[in-house]
């Protein structure tokens, strides 16, 4: 059995927006982006936007959730993507080292099969979406192997057909450029510019500590099943120096000083770090102030 | 203003009656709003308040999470009228937003816990992040905003007329939820407590009421939601304040003391609870006619049926009941005539009809206050009472 994180990081869109109205941003990039859920709120609500991640997933899936406007999935499309197709080839055997480990051999096969059909989708918007509605069934899955008596059995392709048509609601538009891209914090932003840098950084070594949920469904997109996520972040500032306090200081300030083109830079953290945040960014920002709603979700915004 | 005119006794708990009477009103409000029937919000309240304390939390937590449970339907005030054009799509993501609103109108409420207005904001989230509005997932979701989710959901399928259910029943639904829509330990604890509760669960109760009082100003809480209520449908923006206006320059004018004045402009205010369903249909007629008498009964029987749900407010039900009587007794609902109709309905009929003619709301030409108060003179001793009119005349400072 798998362990599950009992913790989860909370990134609220209507909690962004908020802040984002106080200070009049109409556009925002995220280098952390992360699963774009809070993406897709703020673009709901007339907001640009701008992800950037470097777990190809998370970008993918912003390609449907984000940059999608107006693509979805008919019936027999799903159908396509949930089902083996009569005719084609699959591989069986892709996901059998997770057999019994985390998985049925139904289950592999599912995820083998899914990852084949996936692949084959031509637009990216319904890849995104499909990439996404099934990683709830991944999702659903680790937490029934943890919660066997508890939680429904659901065939596969019908769980998966919940989830993508559960994604699928969440495609809208806002008649603006919204766009995500894979690389790290200085390529996005350096890709384009905003009213606003939304920054909900990589803790301290999270990337020994990744969500199962997180990286198995980079090893699921990648076909890759022992895919080690770690490596994407090896050669990360946040990586690099972790083993003294100050060497996440200094990442953080990097992140700062390539955001210096945006008027606005709001800062996830927590109430208890915030101050310490606060004077991290006062070298970079002549404003800085500390919203803080709830103490897990705590907000340093820095102003020119 | 002031409520409880003339009260003698501790006052300490003669505020914390108000305030939960408010609170209930407001919960009545929600409770139209989303098309439940009235009082139902209650029955959420109270079963959030007992998995709060079953899960663990403090006196504070309880209170939020009965609150929570109790204001959880209230941003649907704030959530403007959808017209015909809308899709039914454009009308599901705009109810995503409703948990946002609502949690908007807590935040303004003074007195209750800080944490209320945040269950209330994520009460539709789900476990597996399918929810609205932020789509959070797994532990992010605060749990108490869970127990509220669970709490409205055995509520609500245990009063969807559509397919009846016993408590068993939806017990069942809910355990089948588990994983998905809730969490999987939460389910367990609402199981359990069922399990050992299954007789009670219905029983509606009030847990002590742990709140800063300094703070706590209910008739002002009630005040701004049914603005906001007037909000909804940019023709009937700033209605009640504009009735409330009008009815309390008459009452200064007709004598009446300063507590009935009071109680008078917040039935005034009140009138927009009864727009919460409606589209105005009664005042697309003339308001001096008799066409569309039906619709503003029914508007006012509406807002009389929210305010009786509240003991403290349930003075202002005749009130607000009565204000499409007409004088010689061919009004509706009640067909009262003269004297039998409530003073202060006959004050806010007179209002409202002054204020849809000077204001042209809902799509009538303006008409300016001389025209408009001829009219009204004119229907002296029909439609209304021929004191009040003088009075009303009088205080406006136009003449027919």
């Amino acid at each position: 059995m798998i362990d599950l994180s009992e913790r989860t990081r909370r990134i609220s869109g209507s909690r962004l927006i908020e802040i984002l109205q106080q200070y009049d941003a109409k556009s925002v990039i995220d280098p952390f982006m992360g699963y774009p859920a809070h993406l897709n709120f703020l673009k709901r609500h007339g907001i640009s936007v701008h992800g950037g991640d470097l777990v190809d997933w998370f970008v993918r899936a912003g390609e449907g959730m984000v940059v999608n406007d107006l693509t979805i999935l008919r019936d027999n499309e799903v159908a396509e993507i949930v089902e083996m197709l009569p005719g084609r080839i699959y591989p069986m055997d892709l996901f059998k080292g997770w057999d019994g480990v985390f998985f049925t051999e139904e289950q592999c096969i599912y995820l083998g099969v899914w990852h084949s059909n996936v692949h084959n989708l031509r637009s990216d918007g319904q890849t995104g979406l499909a990439i996404a509605g099934l990683w709830h069934v991944l999702c659903y899955w680790l937490q029934k192997s943890k919660y066997q008596d508890d939680m429904a059995d659901i065939p596969p392709s019908e769980l998966a057909w919940h989830y993508i048509r559960e994604t699928e609601r969440l495609v809208t538009q806002n008649a603006l450029r919204n766009t995500v891209r894979r690389g790290d914090f200085n390529a996005t932003l350096a890709a384009t510019t905003a009213d606003a840098v939304f920054i909900a950084p990589p803790g301290r070594n999270a990337h020994k500590k990744a969500d199962a949920r997180i990286w198995m469904w980079e090893a699921w997109w990648q076909g890759d099943p022992y895919l080690d996520i770690e490596r994407y972040y090896r050669d990360t500032i946040f990586v690099q120096r972790t083993n003294e306090d100050s060497s996440y200081d200094r990442a953080l300030g990097a992140v700062f000083a390539a955001a210096e083109s945006a008027p606005l830079i709001i800062l996830q953290t927590t109430l208890q770090n915030a101050a310490h945040f606060k004077a991290l960014m006062h070298d970079f920002r002549p404003h800085v102030e500390i919203i803080s709603p709830h103490a897990d979700e705590t907000y340093v915004v820095g102003r020119r | 203003m002031t409520l409880l005119p003339g009260f003698v006794g501790d006052p300490v708990p003669a505020a914390d009656r108000v305030f939960r009477d408010a609170m209930r009103l407001l919960g009545a409000v929600g409770d139209a709003v989303s098309g439940r029937a009235l009082g139902a919000s209650a029955g959420v309240a109270s079963l959030a308040a007992r998995l709060a304390e079953r899960h663990g939390v403090d006196a504070t937590g309880i209170t939020a999470a009965y609150y929570a449970g109790l204001l959880h339907g209230i941003g649907g005030v704030r959530l403007k009228s959808q017209n015909d054009g809308w899709s039914e799509r454009a009308r599901e993501i705009s109810r995503w937003d409703i948990p946002l609103h609502g949690a908007k109108i807590i935040a303004r409420i003074g007195g209750l816990p800080a944490a209320t207005a945040d269950m209330i904001r994520w009460h539709c989230e789900s476990w597996d992040g399918t929810g609205y509005p932020d789509r959070l997932r797994w532990h992010g979701i605060p749990s108490l905003a869970m127990i509220v989710n669970i709490a409205m959901t055995f509520v609500e399928l245990g009063n969807d007329p559509s397919e009846p259910r016993s408590a068993d029943e939806v017990m069942y639904e809910i355990l089948g939820r588990s994983g998905k829509a809730f969490s999987v330990p939460l389910v367990r604890e609402f199981r359990d407590y069922f399990m050992m509760n299954r007789e009670s669960i219905a029983q509606i109760i009030e847990p002590p009421l742990e709140i800063d009082r300094a703070l706590a100003n209910p008739d002002a809480a009630i005040v701004a939601i049914a603005r906001d209520a007037d909000e909804r449908d940019e023709r009937s923006a700033g209605r009640g304040e504009r009735i409330a206006a009008y009815v309390g320059t008459t009452a200064k004018e007709l004598g009446w003391a300063s507590h009935v004045r009071d109680d008078a402009m917040l039935a005034a205010e009140f009138t927009a609870f009864g727009r919460l369903h409606g589209r105005g249909v009664g005042d697309e007629f003339d308001p001096l006619s008799r066409l569309g008498r039906d619709v503003r009964a029914a508007e006012g029987t509406a807002a009389a049926a929210i305010v009786s749900i509240a003991p403290s407010y349930a003075r202002l039900a005749p009130a607000l009941r009565g204000a499409s009587e007409w004088f010689d007794g061919t009004g509706l609902p009640d067909r009262k005539r003269g004297d039998d109709i409530d003073p202060i309905a006959r004050v806010i009929g007179l209002a409202t009809a002054y204020e849809s003619l000077v204001s042209g709301s809902y799509g009538l030409t303006p008409s300016n206050g001389p025209s408009a108060a001829s009219r009204i003179v004119a229907a002296s001793g029909t439609q209304f009472d021929p004191t009040t009119v003088n009075a009303f005349v009088k205080a406006q400072g136009v003449s027919a």
